[in-house]
Order: structure tokens, then C-alpha cells, then sequence
């Protein structure tokens, strides 16, 4: 099935990136123009019509299709084994449980993290999990990201100032995308844990803000103590959203050399850990916020319990691992959603470029 | 050379709030405090003095809740109770980008089902409140501004306020006009 979106016409591919810049549909970056040739390319990386609909997305309510996901893929600068995976984060932030409307028309700076798992890390990309991953310098990584970002902004509606109210954001509103280091986390995959084959990818998606860095050094089972101590303090920052509504998910990223600390440790002991740390007593919160935020019981934890404390492993050896706290609205608060990473039938774009 | 467009289109038909009844003596009226800090209060300064110009009545009260709450829309079961229990709600307020949305989805929600309605947003919002009612099917939804912050005013501005803009909205719930920046 060919694509149907309307078609624009430039002198130039110069002219045409400036009409794209002008047009509101660019995130500020050069973008690569999306001629049929190269969407009809893009699209052999699913093997997917171009009119399904992957979901709807606010606050425009605007229809996600294969294609419109292809066109922006294009823009971002993805080749067309990364589509996959894209689609999986656009079904992934389309789900109801995860409000994409409310999380793009939020004053709050969160954006959809995207983190993979399974083959997909290798035949869609290769997406880095090592030193850097959250930087600059990898590919696959940056282009998924700014494609789901692209998407955001031309099909949900999340322009600044208009359909995303983010008072400052942060650059992970540009692209925000790494793959876990499956082989450095002593509790298996993340996706696994949460009900996918260990063998199959999946994208999981999370209302985020920037990494909170932690330093920790760690050589003694005591030192892993106060590594876990230091991840749940840090997340239980008083200003954060979290510690003041108490629900959904926040992650923790370990670095292989904290995970390999803690590896003895069964996951929920590490949960429990960092959960036991991380929150602030209800009269400071009071004292601080006044009668702006709903306060329950004399402890508000950054989460209702343990188990929604995400710890996944990722990035360079070291003494630094992340804490990311999260939006915190929505029914749930900020609810992680993984989706499946489906793999085209055939590969007809071997060797081609976007 | 020619490309591909990479924009969306609503996927929702717009229809229009059209004209509905003013509010008179027998309007069942209700007022939606989305929970908002101030909200509630602004609600009821504004109820207040809508009984000092059209006369003591009962008023229908729903509140969301909490803060957290605000940034969600209404489940449909309040949503029905209020419509069946009401012929006009006013809803408060849209004071942030997530809460305005939900509002302005509310209140279209209840318009869609013959209720008079009116929300109240902060002109920091006017754009995002525009552009949900756009995009949820109801572009001329009636919206009153308020001034931005209302949140953080003693309650005696807010008061001030309320009175200020009750012409504006009881005008805006008939469908005679948008309402006003105040």
C-alpha cells in the first residue's frame, strides 16, 4: 500500500528543510527531508500497512500510522532497521495506562525514556548501553529517540508552549534512548521481569526526567548498603513530583560495576533497600508545600511500594550510577509501559540508507 | 522535489457548543473544583455571587480530590452523574499545562451530553485550552480566562476575582460569547 500524507513541494532540499523549520515540525536540528523515495524505503523496516493505526496520540488526538511514524523516522535520521523499535515506543506511549496527552501537555519537564531489551539491542541498531549511552555519538540511540520525539511534537501535538506546556524541559526532550546491558544485570533483562519472553525485544517507556547522577564508592558489602541508601535519598529529593504524589515508577540505573556489587542481592531486597530510603517525612513536605499536595501517613515514599522501584543496568564501569524520577500525574502516576519490538518479515533494505 | 508531510490530524469530528439556555431560576447548576490549591475556594466566592444576582439556590458539588487528581480527567461515571444531575456546571480551574487540558475534556465531555457549560482557565493557558478543545471536538467550548496565577492570591483576591468574571461567564455558558481575559 503506498503512503497517502499529504505531499509538499520544495525547489530545493534546502528549501524544503527550511519549509519543515518554519512549519513547526522540526525540534530546532537540521532534519532530513522525507521524499517518497525515502519513506517508501523506510517503511520496508516493518512489515506493517501504512495506514495501521499504532495509536492515538494527545493532546491532539491524532492518529499514529505506520506512515506518519515512517515520515518523522525519516526527519530524525533513522535507517530503516530502527522503525521497528519506534513503532514499539509510539504503541508503548499510546497506551491509556501511560497518558501521553497529559504527560506531553504537562508543565512538568518529563519526557518519554526509552529503554530496549532483547535482540533488537544488536539487529535494530546496535543501541549502546555502555559508557555514554545517554550521550551524544550513537546513532541508533539519538535517531530512535528523536524520532518518537518528532512524532510527539507533529502527530501528538506537543509543540512548545501550545500542546506541551513544559516549563523548562531538559534534553531528553530531544532524544531519550538507551539499551539495558542485559549481560552485566544479575536479575535478567527487564523486560523479562515484566512478562516478556527473555528471547523476544521490547521497548519500555517512562514519563522521565534527566538522570539525577550518584556517586558511590563501593568495595564492601557496606559500601552496597549505602549505595542503595544514597539511590533512594536521592530520588526522594523534596522538590521532586514522586515523594509528593507516592505512585507509578521511578528507575534506577546501576553502572555493571554497582550491579556486580549487588549481585548476591536478591531484587526485591535491592527494591526494599532503596524504597526504605527513599522518602520525606510529611511535616517537612507540609512545612514546604503548605496544603498544595495531598500528604498521607507520617512518610511520603516516592512510590507505593518496592517492586515500582525499576532497576535496570547501563553505562560505563565506575562510581557513577543514575537515579530518574519521573512525572508522577496520571490515574497510576507515571506507569512504565513495555511494548513488543516486532521484527519486519523480510529485510529489502539491506544496504540502503535513509 | 516533493516530500511527505509529518503532521497529524485530530482524529476527533469538531461540533460546535452552540446556543444553549441562560442560567434562570430553575437551572440546576453544577460546580466542578478540579482540586487545584485555591480552586474549590474560587468556586465558591463565584457560586456565591451568582446567588446574589439570580437568587439562593442548590448547588451540585463535585471535587476531584486532590492536586494529582486535577491533571485527570473526570471517569465517566461523574461524568454521568453530573450530567443527569445538571442542567449548567462551571468548572475551576485550568492553572497548569496538564489540569488545563483535563478541564477544557471535561467540560466538552458534559457539553457533548446537553449540559450548559463553562470552564475557567489562566490566561498562562489560553493556547494549550484552545488548542485540547480543538483537538477533543468542541473548538468554541466556552472558556472565561482568569488571571494567571490564581493559586498563590489570598483568598479575598480570588474572591474579588470571581465576582469580576461572573458576568463573563454567565454569557459564555449561553453560547452569547467567548468570556473575557478579566
Amino acid at each position: 500500500m503506498a503512503p497517502s500524507s499529504d505531499l509538499l513541494e520544495a525547489a530545493s532540499e534546502a528549501d524544503a528543510v527550511e519549509m519543515l523549520h518554519r512549519g513547526g515540525f522540526t525540534d530546532g536540528l537540521p532534519v532530513v527531508v522525507p521524499t517518497e523515495e525515502r519513506v517508501e524505503r523506510m517503511l520496508l523496516g516493518v512489515s506493517l500497512d501504512p495506514d495501521v493505526i499504532l495509536g492515538i496520540l494527545g493532546p491532539l488526538d491524532s492518529a499514529a500510522t505506520v506512515e506518519k511514524v515512517a515520515v518523522n523516522a525519516v526527519m530524525a535520521g533513522c535507517l530503516p532497521e530502527h522503525l521497528p523499535v519506534v513503532v514499539a515506543a509510539v504503541e508503548a506511549i499510546a497506551s491509556p495506562a501511560f497518558g501521553i496527552g497529559a504527560v506531553q501537555a504537562t508543565t512538568h519537564n518529563c519526557a518519554p525514556l526509552l529503554i530496549v531489551n532483547g535482540p533488537a539491542r544488536l539487529f535494530n541498531g546496535p543501541i549502546a548501553h555502555g559508557t555514554g549511552a545517554l550521550g551524544p555519538g550513537h546513532r541508533a540511540n539519538a535517531s530512535i529517540g528523536r524520532a518518537l520525539r518528532l512524532v510527539l511534537m507533529n502527530v501528538g501535538g506537543g509543540r512548545p508552549g501550545i500542546g506541551d506546556m513544559a516549563q523548562l524541559g531538559h534534553p531528553g526532550k530531544f532524544a531519550y534512548c538507551f539499551a539495558e546491558d542485559e549481560d552485566s544485570d544479575p536479575w535478567g533483562p527487564l523486560h523479562a521481569r515484566r512478562g516478556f519472553a527473555p528471547e523476544s525485544s521490547a521497548v519500555t517507556a517512562l514519563a522521565a526526567e534527566a538522570p539525577h547522577s550518584i556517586r558511590v564508592r563501593v568495595q564492601t558489602d557496606a559500601d552496597a548498603d549505602q549505595l542503595l541508601r544514597v539511590a533512594g535519598m536521592s530520588l526522594a529529593s523534596v522538590g521532586s513530583n514522586n515523594v509528593q504524589f507516592g505512585k507509578g515508577n521511578v528507575l534506577v540505573i546501576l553502572n555493571p560495576e554497582h550491579a556486580q556489587a549487588l549481585a548476591g542481592r536478591a531484587l526485591i531486597d535491592v527494591q526494599r533497600d532503596i524504597f526504605d530510603a527513599a522518602w520525606q517525612p510529611t511535616s517537612l513536605l507540609q512545612e514546604i508545600h503548605g496544603d498544595t499536595i495531598d500528604l498521607r501517613g507520617d512518610r511520603m515514599h516516592v512510590v507505593a511500594s518496592p517492586e515500582d522501584i525499576l532497576v535496570v543496568v547501563a553505562g560505563g564501569g565506575g562510581g557513577y550510577s543514575a537515579v530518574v524520577p519521573t512525572w508522577g500525574g496520571g490515574p497510576d502516576g507515571s506507569v512504565a509501559v513495555t511494548a513488543s519490538i516486532r521484527e519486519a518479515d523480510v529485510c529489502d533494505y539491506t544496504g540502503a540508507t535513509a | 522535489m516533493r516530500f511527505y508531510s509529518p503532521e497529524g490530524v485530530s482524529a476527533v469530528a469538531d461540533h460546535s457548543y452552540g446556543a444553549h439556555d441562560g442560567i434562570t431560576e430553575g437551572t440546576r447548576v453544577g460546580l466542578l473544583a478540579n482540586s487545584f490549591p485555591g480552586s474549590v475556594d474560587f468556586l465558591q466566592s463565584f457560586g456565591a455571587e451568582l446567588e446574589s444576582r439570580l437568587g439562593p439556590r442548590s448547588f451540585v458539588w463535585k471535587e476531584k480530590g486532590g492536586i494529582r487528581e486535577s491533571t485527570l480527567v473526570l471517569p465517566p461515571a461523574d461524568i454521568a452523574e453530573l450530567a443527569d444531575g445538571c442542567d449548567a456546571v462551571f468548572a475551576a480551574y485550568g492553572h497548569c499545562g496538564s489540569c488545563s487540558s483535563a478541564i477544557v475534556r471535561d467540560v466538552i465531555s458534559l457539553a457533548q451530553r446537553g449540559v450548559a457549560v463553562c470552564a475557567f482557565v489562566t490566561d498562562e493557558f489560553t493556547e494549550t485550552a484552545r488548542f485540547v478543545a480543538r483537538s477533543a471536538g468542541m473548538s468554541d467550548v466556552p472558556i472565561v480566562w482568569l488571571p494567571h496565577p490564581m493559586a498563590a492570591r489570598p483568598s479575598a483576591e480570588r474572591a474579588r476575582i470571581a465576582r469580576d468574571v461572573t458576568g463573563a461567564a454567565l454569557l459564555a455558558i449561553g453560547g452569547v460569547r467567548d468570556g473575557a481575559v478579566v
